[in-house]
């Protein structure tokens, strides 16, 4: 009884903060609505006794990433008054996905489980002896555990899924290397660097006094400068690679 | 939980609130009167005796002054904003036990809200929810001063949750339990030897200094306090609030400091174990409670001597303690922690072993600390150099000093 109270409640709140997030015309706004949705979504984890999943949601997407989402908003200074428009072309395609996505969860997922083959709340003899799709608690698969699914998980996770996991691993280690080389490519602008240095002119003798103390990678000609910068992106690039 | 008679729940979050709240009230009233004996002051003494029921007063002004809506303000998130903050603090201190097990109408239950399974990643959570509080605040105020504190408040607040949650991470690893409930039985019993309080904040010391860091920067509090920096922001995120939206932010500060020294004392100092004296059993559950109220109040008067002792920290120097410090010093405690836990498990260490190892590890992180701290002191001197005056100096110099950087990476 109380679950199915709560489902109502959350999936409901869910579905219509979602809807919210695509149809708000303000940034803010919009992305306020995906934390309700995502604390909506915690709560379904909540209702399927999930509490550790729940409670991470909470912690990882609602507290960590929309801050970060809401930080580049602000840093970026969208004006309240720039209202959020798309083009006719665009919504009919994200229509057309979202409905492709809706059909696909439907029969993966919600078909099995309402089918006549599915035995939720249906007798446990059934259950037994059919080889039907059996659900069951998730309480009853935590067993002795305790900890809200923890050690479950923690062992699935780093037996049966370690390879997946180590690539969700690498990929956002990609992003984060690909994020930083577009981040310092700015520096290279040609208007940032000094245009009597690009001429390849004798460098001050100050300088060169500098130079010369110092390693030779501090050692570097002015005029090869720019040269010298792309190549070590350029190495960077090439241990992305080699990752 | 599904035993106890139905009203018992209602009673335990009654009385977690109303305790919660009351510690709060005292501490507004204690940190005026600490700081002002501090500054050579007297602080308020008008209003009941040595002026305790000042914040009383204060609580009634807050209510009835007027509440100032500027007018070009995001008005549904301008609302919301100190709401989340009052909302999260409280909900945070649901995990924490204020006492032992009490016996009432033939009820026996311990005085926390919930002792959930999760219940120590439901306070990071919570402290995480509680940015948007200062966040919202300081982007819907739709002004400069708000703004620059929202965002300073944001990034200070995510940089020091990875930190502490590394520091509440080892002491998980620990303790072999997200339960709030575990990690203080765990704690009760003796240490290394006879006598020696079993505390984490002994056995896991490097953790307990980047909590207790952590933990400042978390609630805003000088020396961190750079999201309403006075002197330069005016107040920060909440400078175009007034009356009792202003009051909700001061009361969600406040309760953050008790929050934060509640958390700290169920984490490293054992929560409400200590000794009974042997007292009998009638008299011995207010022990407990006692012992809660006395650390906590503790570290309560930590945060007001760090108040009154301590200047701002500058913001680049905030960041670069919480990024090249405290977040790589927390990795590899939590590291050195599990490989202690892997050994313990594995085979049976002797006293002698446990110390030394214990020993090896404060060191290894202290030289850590130090070798850390070296090149942060050597870039101590402002980065915002002016470029026409390098130029002026050396032309060049700048561009080459630039270029060393970039082959350094």
């Amino acid at each position: 009884m109380a679950e199915a109270v709560s489902f109502w409640v959350f999936a409901v709140l869910a579905l219509g903060s979602a809807l919210a997030v695509v149809a708000m015309r303000n940034i803010v706004h919009a992305a306020l609505m995906l934390v309700l949705n995502l604390l909506a979504i915690a709560g379904l984890y909540l209702t399927l006794q999930a509490t550790f999943i729940s409670i991470v949601q909470v912690l990882v997407y609602a507290g960590a990433i929309m801050v970060l989402f809401l930080f580049v908003v602000m840093l970026l200074g969208v004006d309240r008054d720039d209202t959020l428009t798309t083009a006719p072309r665009l919504t009919a395609v994200a229509v057309a996905g979202a409905a492709l996505l809706a059909v696909a969860l439907l029969a993966a997922f919600v078909g099995p489980y309402t089918s006549p083959a599915s035995v939720c709340g249906a007798d446990t003899e059934v259950a037994a002896s059919s080889d039907a799709v059996r659900c069951i608690g998730l309480d009853e698969v935590y067993g002795e555990d305790g900890q809200g699914g923890v050690v479950l998980l923690g062992e699935q996770l780093f037996g049966r899924y370690t390879f997946p996991f180590e690539l969700a691993a690498l990929l956002l280690t990609v992003a984060t290397i690909g994020a930083v080389i577009l981040a310092r490519r700015r520096d290279l602008d040609p208007e940032d660097l000094d245009p009597e240095d690009l001429d390849g002119s004798e460098p001050p003798p100050g300088a060169a006094g500098l130079g010369s103390t110092s390693s030779d990678a501090l050692d570097l000609d002015p005029g090869t400068a720019a040269a010298d910068t792309e190549l070590v992106l350029d190495t960077a690039a090439d241990d992305e690679r080699e990752d | 939980m599904s035993e106890h008679a139905l009203w018992v729940p209602f009673f335990r979050a009654i009385v977690v609130f109303v305790y919660f709240l009351l510690v709060t009230a005292v501490l507004i009233w204690a940190e005026r009167r600490i700081v002002a004996r501090m500054q050579a002051r007297l602080g308020p003494n008008r209003i009941g005796p040595f002026g305790a029921l000042q914040t009383l007063v204060d609580g009634v002004k807050m209510f009835f002054k007027e509440d100032v809506t500027p007018a070009m303000v995001d008005r549904p998130v301008f609302v919301l904003a100190p709401l989340i903050g009052v909302i999260a603090g409280f909900l945070s201190m649901a995990v924490i036990p204020i006492g032992g097990e009490v016996t009432l109408f033939g009820e026996t239950f311990t005085l926390v809200v919930s002792d959930l399974n999760v219940g120590v990643l439901w306070i990071l959570a919570m402290g995480s929810i509680h940015v948007y509080s200062v966040f919202l605040a300081g982007w819907s105020s739709n002004s400069p001063y708000p703004l620059m504190g929202g965002v300073r408040a944001s990034a200070q607040m995510i940089s020091y949750e990875i930190a502490q949650g590394l520091a509440v991470a080892s002491v998980v690893i620990y303790t072999g339990s997200l339960r709030v409930g575990d990690i203080v039985a765990a704690q009760s019993g003796d240490g290394l030897f006879p006598g020696m309080p079993g505390w984490n904040a002994i056995v896991l010391f490097p953790a307990f200094l980047i909590f207790t860091i952590g933990m400042v920067a978390e609630a805003g509090r000088p020396p961190f306090d750079l999201a309403e920096a006075e002197g330069e922001l005016v107040g920060g995120f909440h400078t175009e609030y007034s009356g009792m939206k202003f009051g909700m932010f001061m009361l969600a500060e406040f309760m953050n400091v008790v929050t934060m020294s509640a958390i700290m004392v169920t984490l490293f100092f054992g929560g409400p174990s200590g000794p009974t004296f042997g007292l009998p059993d009638a008299v011995a559950w207010v022990m407990p409670m006692f012992w809660f109220f006395v650390k906590m109040s503790a570290f309560i008067f930590f945060f007001i001597l760090l108040r009154g002792a301590l200047p701002r920290y500058r913001y680049d120097r905030l960041m670069s303690l919480g990024w090249k410090v405290l977040v790589p010093v927390g990795l590899v405690w939590a590291l050195v922690t599990a490989a202690i836990v892997l050994l313990e498990e594995q085979t049976v260490l002797t006293t002698e072993v446990r110390i030394g190892l214990g020993v090896a590890a404060a060191v290894l992180v202290g030289a850590l600390l130090f070798v850390g701290a070296a090149p942060e002191d050597a870039d101590a001197i402002p980065d915002e150099r002016d470029p026409q005056d390098d130029a002026a100096q050396a032309p060049g110099a700048a561009d080459r000093a630039e270029n060393a950087e970039e082959v350094g990476t």
